[in-house]
């Protein structure tokens, strides 16, 4: 425990001497929390100063590697040792790199044909790609998740750095490393699906149907290989997949799924067969319907709403059975439906 | 020397226009949202505009619907990252002369500006 009265016979002015304790501890807890309130503003101030200077540096680095791009891209390219000297006097250090990898994002997300050629060949030039793959392999996890940004975006391709990055623990990164393979493939952009071990989420199943749809330009895949695929998800994946991109031709190929021994398969399954218009889908279901789970036994109602005639609705009555008061609710809609449009 | 005004809110991308534009004999001004554009507009005359239609304060829309009122036969150009058929087709109601998709070539958008103002 503290001694409070050596304290302040060691700390307090003379003048306090006769004054009691309680006022002079009163006295030296104010003295402290003075001088910290001081301090805490002094860092305050000193951070303010910093951040700003940083700034500066920063617009000014911004403006010297914009008119440098410009230069570059749209008039004459400089020689060799020109475009050395700027980058050792800018981009010697971390700063001055990550400053220059968002002005090349800014123009690779707006220009495109002879520009980025030109905007790939500086990128190399300036050894900005060392740069990018030493993040790749040592820095923080949302450094290597700008570095696969910057290697998609700039279409700079090694597999082999990348690939690691799809069962990485991180969704951003598997994010990152799935947009990777899907602008830089040429013919199979999915063909990582192959070498997943983990379970696709929904928003991975989004993100890589958005990606397909805006970012990728090549030939179109067949998802038909993946159909059989070990992971569940990535196999409904590929049913969504065909019926978003009309892939008539793979009917075929899903008409056996509709006995998987998974009920989301054969579930999922029904869904892409409806949307692709399968007509002969309400007899092929027909048989299996008392045997149903209720959740495929809902989509098989849907599907002859949609795809059966009002006659073969009727059938299907008999196999209601003891059926879910939801599935019952849902017959007796849809044959209400089917009637009116008879 | 032709006038033209880039309505763009990416400073980088509005220099690298106006880098390439100007090399090519063009007198380029900027404006980084559509307020200032309309300033620009109603101090000055220009014989084309390009512009984006994501902007700060009045939309790339609203700054076109004011050129139609105000500055009759001025040729506009849509420099824009929308891709979506409506918002395209909306433009050329508005009576825009070209829409360019972003990203873009700026050789092929030097060939239109040639051609916009030639006509």
């Amino acid at each position: 425990m503290w001694d409070w009265k050596e304290l302040m016979d060691t700390v307090m002015p003379s003048v306090l001497d006769t004054e009691p304790m309680v006022i002079r501890i009163n006295f030296l807890v104010s003295a402290v929390f003075f001088v910290f309130i001081w301090a805490f503003v002094g860092v305050i101030i000193f951070y303010r100063f910093k951040k700003n200077y940083v700034r500066r540096k920063e617009q000014r680095i911004e403006e010297l590697i914009g008119e440098f791009l410009n230069n570059n891209i749209f008039d004459a390219y400089m020689p060799e040792d020109r475009i050395r000297q700027f980058q050792a006097n800018y981009l010697h250090g971390n700063f001055g790199k990550k400053i220059a990898l968002k002005q090349f994002l800014v123009f690779a997300e707006n220009f495109k044909g002879e520009s980025v050629s030109m905007l790939k060949k500086l990128f190399f030039t300036l050894s900005l790609d060392k740069f990018v793959f030493k993040s790749l392999q040592k820095g923080s996890w949302y450094h290597k998740t700008r570095s696969l940004y910057v290697l998609s975006e700039l279409g700079i391709t090694n597999d082999e750095a990348v690939r690691a990055f799809l069962q990485s623990r991180h969704q951003e990164l598997r994010e990152q490393a799935i947009l990777y393979f899907i602008r830089t493939s040429k013919e199979n952009p999915l063909a990582f699906l192959n070498l997943s071990k983990q379970e696709l989420n929904l928003w991975e199943q989004i993100y890589i149907e958005d990606s397909l749809r805006y970012f990728y330009t090549g030939i179109e895949p067949d998802f038909a290989q993946w159909l059989n695929h070990e992971l569940s998800s990535v196999a409904i994946f590929a049913m969504k997949m065909i019926h978003v991109f009309n892939q008539y031709e793979n009917i075929p190929k899903l008409l056996p799924l509709v006995k998987h021994p998974n009920a989301a398969i054969r579930k999922n399954c029904i869904i892409a067969l409806k949307k692709l218009n399968y007509e002969n889908l309400p007899a092929l279901l027909k048989e299996d319907f008392s045997r149903e789970e209720p959740s495929v036994q809902k989509e098989i109602v849907r599907v002859f709403g949609v795809l059966g005639s009002y006659e073969e609705f009727l059938s299907l009555e008999e196999r209601l059975g003891e059926s879910s008061p939801e599935i019952a609710i849902l017959y007796k809609k849809t044959l209400f439906s089917l009637k009116q449009a008879d | 020397m032709k006038k033209i005004l880039v309505i763009e809110d990416n400073p980088m991308v509005a220099n690298a226009l106006k880098f390439k534009l100007s090399k090519d004999g063009f007198e380029i001004i900027t404006a980084a949202d559509g307020r200032e554009a309309k300033k620009k507009l109603d101090e000055e005359t220009f014989n084309l505009v390009i512009t984006d239609l994501m902007l700060p304060f009045v939309t790339g829309t609203e700054l076109i619907e004011h050129i139609r009122l105000t500055k009759k036969g001025l040729p506009v150009i849509v420099l824009s990252t929308a891709n979506q058929e409506d918002i395209i087709m909306h433009a050329f109601e508005l009576g825009v002369d070209d829409f360019i998709t972003k990203p873009f070539s700026p050789n092929e958008l030097l060939l239109r500006v040639k051609r916009i103002i030639k006509d």
